[in-house]
């Protein structure tokens, strides 16, 4: 019989980030572990994958009972390690080096892994493509290859940390039926943000303030009562608990910058553009090959962009500040057409806000980020007014000198979102901006852009729950058409067919 | 190739256009892929012609100098092998893509890794560089695409410069932060120094050893024409 092993972590002490941590792992349990962004959650990760080293405590792996030293069994084997960013985790040239890179270190047969190799590219719908260059593949197969490339190893443990949240829900369910696969034999900690990945889990972990704080929230998910929340505006039911969703939030909660800070923004600027005139228009557009769309954004709106992964939702918000120009057709921003000769003087009517902005900051300060372009004798003066700008984001101002990259994941979003409506545009473009936050962090960037009445939100998500409350209208986009142009208030008619193309709702 | 570097006899010369003229066939290349070599070529010509084939005798100026055939000739014979040079590469280029010619060293490496542990990394340092590159190239165009979202990019050749290095220290860190990801990944894998081999999947056709076979028959004309 083979031995069931135990992943016993004892009062583990890193720095300031981690305050003694204690917990038992079991080979074939899956737990999810929640916490807020910066609570220390991913130097859990590589301090179990034996990445870091703890000052203070252990982590031991037991065998039916018996204690393994590290140095008599491979760490790298017995614990797999999964990151959020699948592009940046690719070590082999090609689909078939990137199966095979782990099995060759662990000394197979080279025969054998070659057919293995073409086995795992069966497994995961790449059959054919195993001569290919990981870069040629979509973000959901990369994230299937990183993730059947580890397993393939047969770790004892594996740890996923938010390997999960930037797929669709389609390209999610394929990874959790893998995952779901391997867990009798291996053991999975989920790190992620997402409470419905987490009801998943056997078993829930919370980090705050440097140690495992809830004991056993999973009778937390049992006793509540599902489907409680109500929308107002759309009278929709969301399926997420509410009182659940505010127990745990109650445990965690961000440092530094309290959502109550953020409820009010202020941009303090007349739109000259009248409600309900034409802001955006695609005329039989045709943005290079990738999408072809036909539409009008009037002036106030709230659009819902959403759709499988690399069906054209990028493209499309990038033609509107001109990084795509159109091939075919026209789009006419503003009343004016947008093409070389207008793409400055248009721009600055458009802020688009990229995915993960928060880690492309290239201020050398937070207050240089927002106010870059500025003169210098500009930046060195911080009025009274800018600064309060910062504070209505729910920066203080005792950040404002801080490099960006030394804040939290939600600290910099809320700095890439105050740079961008710092030169007061009429249209917003934002490209999943809640990606890798925590629930306060979330919170307080929604907060933000409801307070954004007067300006048009085009807002590109997986998650439609992010935008029933604030959305006038859902495009669903597939293989570069927009194939569902709807009211909110009838998302529910359409559910089917957004659920199909991977969108959660 | 290092062959053809030593040749110095028009047999040998003649021999191997053959075989590049074959390659091309059977390559199926568009003859356009090696219309950009002929600007170069002249160029190389007119400097070749001029260096060896104008002459001039001791105590003389150089316009008092004249044409000498045998320098032309030598000059026509180094034009001629440069022409093979630039067209097996561009050939070689042309129907091997960047990632292949990585692997295919990587997995010439292998039986020196045997002996030189050192080698495999060398051979390990070539793939991971093809994926870096065009990781980095992506930070990079995204970091400038950020630029781009801030404002219009000044005229001034000045501020261009001094905008573009303002860019520098975040790809920097950038770079950093990936080198260092990319080093836990190996670690996350078990790999440590002198373990890595390339996967070759295919196996080894008749077509393969009918290349090597041709490919000895070729070496060994040379030597023997010169």
């Amino acid at each position: 019989m083979k031995a069931r092993k135990v992943l016993k972590v004892q009062n583990i002490r890193y720095r300031d980030i981690l305050n003694g941590v204690s917990f038992d792992w079991h080979q074939g349990e899956i737990i999810a572990l929640l916490g807020a962004n910066g609570s220390g959650k991913s130097t859990l990760a590589r301090l179990l994958a034996g990445l870091l080293d703890p000052e203070d405590g252990e982590i031991q792996l037991t065998a039916n009972g018996a204690l393994c030293t590290w140095d008599t069994v491979k760490r790298w084997q017995e614990i797999g390690f999964v990151g959020q960013h699948p592009r940046r985790q690719m070590i082999g040239a090609t689909v078939a080096e990137e199966l095979s890179f782990g099995l060759t270190n662990l000394g197979q047969d080279p025969r054998w892994i070659r057919n293995k190799v073409f086995e795992l590219a069966a497994t995961i719908g790449l059959e054919g493509k195993e001569d290919q260059s990981p870069a040629t593949l979509s973000g959901g197969e990369r994230q299937r290859l990183v993730a059947v490339a580890i397993l393939a190893m047969q770790p004892s443990f594996l740890i996923l940390d938010e390997a999960l949240s930037m797929l669709d829900a389609r390209a999610q369910a394929n990874i959790l039926e893998l995952l779901f696969q391997a867990r009798p034999e291996t053991g999975q900690l989920w790190i992620t943000h997402d409470l419905d990945l987490a009801s998943k889990a056997d078993r829930i972990l919370i980090l705050e303030k440097g140690k495992i704080s809830l004991g056993n929230p999973r009778e937390a998910y049992t006793g509540a009562n599902p489907n409680t929340k109500t929308n107002t505006k759309t009278n929709i039911n969301i399926n997420t608990d509410t009182n659940l969703e505010n127990q745990i939030r109650s445990q965690y909660n961000t440092q530094g910058m309290p959502s109550t800070t953020v409820s009010k923004v202020s941009l303090d600027f007349d739109s000259p553009v009248k409600p309900e005139s034409t802001l955006l228009e695609w005329t039989q557009t045709n943005l290079e090959s990738r999408l072809y769309i036909n539409k009008v954004v009037k002036a106030g709106e709230f659009i819902a962009i959403v759709g499988p992964s690399g069906s054209g939702k990028t493209t499309l918000l990038e033609s509107v500040v001109g990084l795509v120009l159109p091939i075919g057709g026209q789009l006419t921003v503003c009343g004016e057409r947008l093409q070389k000769s207008t793409i400055y003087s248009l721009s600055r009517k458009a802020r688009l806000v990229l995915q993960e902005a928060g880690e492309y900051l290239i201020g050398r300060s937070v207050y240089h980020e927002i106010y870059y372009g500025d003169c210098k004798k500009s930046l060195k003066n911080k009025t009274k007014d800018r600064l309060s700008y910062l504070e209505s984001f729910g920066i203080p101002e005792r950040l404002a000198e801080v490099p960006p990259e030394r804040l939290s994941g939600g600290e910099r979003q809320k700095v890439a979102l105050a740079a961008a409506l710092r030169t007061q545009p009429e249209i917003l473009l934002l490209d999943e901006p809640l990606i890798g936050l925590d629930i306060t962090s979330r919170a307080s960037i929604q907060a933000i852009l409801s307070a954004l009445d007067d300006i048009t939100i085009l807002y590109v998500t997986h998650d439609l729950r992010e935008v029933l409350q604030k959305a006038d209208r859902i495009w669903l986009i597939e293989k570069g058409n927009v194939v569902l142009d709807c009211p909110v208030q009838s998302w529910q008619e359409h559910k089917e067919q957004l659920q199909a193309a991977g969108v959660r709702c | 190739m290092s062959l053809l570097m030593t040749m110095t006899e028009w047999q040998g010369l003649t021999l191997t256009s053959f075989v590049l003229l074959g390659l091309i066939i059977l390559g199926r290349t568009p003859l356009r892929l090696y219309r950009s070599m002929v600007m170069i070529l002249v160029w190389m010509g007119l400097f070749y012609g001029l260096s060896a084939g104008w002459v001039w005798s001791e105590g003389n100026t150089v316009w008092q100098g004249h044409w000498s055939i045998s320098g032309l000739i030598q000059a026509a014979e180094l034009l001629w092998r440069v022409v093979l040079i630039f067209g097996m590469t561009r050939l070689y280029s042309a129907v091997t893509r960047p990632l292949e010619q990585g692997l295919g060293i990587a997995y010439f490496f292998n039986p020196l890794a045997r002996i030189i542990p050192k080698a495999s990394d060398f051979a390990l340092l070539l793939t991971l560089t093809l994926r870096f590159i065009p990781l980095i190239v992506e930070e990079a165009l995204i970091l400038w695409k950020v630029r781009l979202l801030k404002g219009e990019w000044p005229s001034s050749w000045l501020k261009r410069v001094s905008e573009g290095m303002q860019l520098i220290v975040p790809l920097l860190l950038l770079s950093l932060k990936r080198a260092e990801e990319l080093a836990e990944n190996l670690t996350a894998r078990g790999y440590w120094s002198g373990k890595y081999r390339p996967l070759i999947l295919q196996d080894r056709s008749i077509e393969d050893y009918v290349g090597v076979l041709v490919i000895v028959i070729w070496g060994v004309s040379l030597l023997v024409l010169g």
